[in-house]
């Protein structure tokens, strides 16, 4: 069966099942869930929403602010002002990482903007799609933490196999008893497409949902984006893994899809009275805002994102991300240290208001049009 | 992963110092190789969402040390500079003060575990550290011609552990360990070696 075919009968069959009243698939990857669970351990099911989100629907506001004490204050916001139109926009892109000479940076920089992109991603509620530095598997160049995010299933190892076409996360890796608790897209199980329906119905996590002869969840790698043609160097920005003169500013359909996929409530049906909208704003140098970004060398040796969870809702598999981890509402959520040569994007994303020049030089554009048709239909 | 050098010569001379760490006998004390070629200490930290691999510490008996902070670091490049054998000697007992020769890496993932029942939490990307102390602890006036021990210890999410649980006296100790030779990698009077 070609995989036209094969996409067009999954479809036809995710249709009959929503016709035949099947009880909706659950979806995404999410914080919290823990390296423990199993199968049948409800946690691996959690769906984390940002904090404010009370399960009735409306719009979400979530404030970031800079620590004005903090190193960097400055050349920190306006990246951060990006990342919140990145997740306000909330745009599926391909082609979103830019390496070496396709950026701006020098070789031995880190973008900030990038990394900050996917911290907020963490404080939203998302976790990486591969596994990560939380798996306690070898970092790279082992691929190992690479694979689709799992737990470690009943016999309590991961089982990492990159299956026939040898590369690791697709659509064919064998895991054995390891617990997916990566959300795949139903139609396609492709993490680099959306459709118009990012809900319970359409996303699963559960392998009996995989379209055709998948084994195993596909997760937004740049190897898996590669191997299924995406144009371009494509990755998700919550997949854990950034290094020097790397730029990726932009998200793509599998972070969208996942935060989607929350905003679609506790009773996971896009459309219906508990979806949410997000609002991410800036609430400037201060500590007073829901998520305090702060350069702090004790808190981590790179990057990372506090929170803790509470189970706020009638929905037993749905959590939302605490206010503050830490014991009081002035300290901060996401850190960074300074001892990296970090670089600040000072470009903004920001759409670009016509000038009264460019203003100036469309009327004459105008008025020339005009007396060129005036011209012409004196002729005539 | 790195070959160790075998200590042959610097095991036979064990330079003893006398402890008075919080974590041990008044009557201890801390031994190991003053050899030259024998790394004393290895201390590695790998942060969660980076790729490449973050800074190192390696000592040797002499007190001589070597850091090396990686491309993408400020100040980044191979340093070395050395410590006096009170300076070195100073260290060990702090570390061995802290806990780290005693570690028990199961007993405090079980704390942590107890700890943590009913509570929800995450810190993401968390990093991992890397110590290796070749030294040991051993009563005053006990045989001094025995090999120091080897300890390893490799903790994944440190300092998101401590900040969660100050209450794990193990891990606050490690993390103070690890402070302490983090202190010697951001040193700013360091020789480069390259």
């Amino acid at each position: 069966m070609s995989a036209r075919a094969r996409r067009g009968s999954l479809a036809l069959c995710a249709l009959l099942g929503l016709l035949l009243g099947a009880a909706p698939a659950r979806a995404g990857a999410f914080f919290f869930v823990p390296g423990e669970a199993s199968d049948g351990d409800s946690r691996v099911d959690w769906i984390a929403h940002p904090n404010g989100y009370d399960g009735t629907g409306g719009n979400v506001d979530v404030s970031y602010c800079i620590d004005p004490t903090s190193a960097n204050a400055a050349e920190m916001v306006l990246p951060l002002e990006n990342v919140i139109r990145t997740f306000n926009a909330l745009v599926p892109t391909t082609g979103n990482t830019l390496l070496g000479a396709a950026n701006e940076l020098p070789f031995n920089e880190v973008d900030f903007e990038s990394v900050l992109l996917h911290e907020v991603g963490h404080s939203l509620g998302l976790t990486h799609p591969n596994l990560g530095s939380e798996s306690g598997l070898p970092p790279f160049p082992s691929q190992d933490q690479d694979y689709a995010r799992s737990t470690r299933g009943a016999d309590g190892s991961f089982d990492l196999d990159d299956g026939a076409d040898a590369v690791v996360a697709s659509a064919d890796d064998l895991r054995d008893d390891d617990t997916n608790v990566h959300w795949f897209r139903v139609f396609d199980n492709d993490p680099f497409t959306i459709g118009a329906t990012v809900d319970g119905t359409s996303y699963s996590r559960l392998l009996a949902d995989l379209p055709g002869s998948d084994s195993f969840a596909a997760i937004g790698s740049r190897d898996v984006a590669g191997l299924l043609g995406v144009p371009g160097v494509s990755e998700a920005v919550m997949h854990q893994g950034t290094d020097y003169d790397e730029v990726q500013r932009s998200l793509s359909h599998d972070d969208v899809a996942t935060l989607r996929l929350a905003m679609a409530g506790v009773d996971e049906v896009q459309g219906t009275s508990d979806d949410y909208t997000l609002t991410l704003s800036y609430a400037g140098l201060t500590t007073r805002c829901d998520v305090v970004i702060d350069f702090d060398d004790t808190e981590t040796s790179f990057a990372k994102t506090f929170s803790q969870g509470e189970l706020a809702y009638t929905a037993s598999d749905h959590i939302h991300m605490g206010r503050l981890y830490l014991p009081t509402t002035q300290d901060p959520e996401i850190f960074f240290n300074d001892g990296y040569a970090w670089f600040f994007n000072q470009v903004s994303n920001a759409p670009q208001v016509p000038s009264l020049s460019w203003l100036g030089g469309l009327g004459l554009a105008a008025a020339c049009l005009a007396a060129a048709g005036a011209r012409l239909r004196r002729r005539a | 992963m790195r070959r160790l050098p075998t200590p042959l010569a610097g095991l036979v001379s064990l330079l003893l110092l006398a402890a008075g760490a919080a974590a041990q006998s008044p009557a201890d004390e801390v031994v190991y190789s003053t050899a030259a070629d024998s790394l004393v200490i290895e201390f590695r930290e790998q942060p969660g969402e980076l790729r490449s691999p973050g800074p190192s510490l390696r000592v040797y008996g002499d007190g001589r040390f070597v850091v090396q902070r990686p491309t993408g670091m400020k100040r980044a490049g191979e340093f070395s500079a050395r410590l006096t054998r009170e300076e070195l000697a100073g260290l060990l007992e702090r570390l061995a003060g802290d806990g780290v020769l005693d570690f028990d890496a199961e007993a405090a993932r079980r704390a942590r575990a107890d700890a943590a029942a009913g509570r929800i939490s995450e810190a993401s990307d968390p990093d991992s550290i890397f110590l290796v102390v070749r030294a040991a602890r051993v009563p005053a006036g006990a045989a001094r011609s025995a090999a120091p021990a080897e300890k390893r210890i490799t903790w994944r999410g440190l300092r998101g552990d401590v900040r969660a649980h100050p209450e794990i006296l193990a891990l606050q100790g490690l993390a103070d360990a690890c402070a302490e030779l983090r202190a010697l990698v951001d040193a700013r009077d360091l020789e480069p070696l390259r």
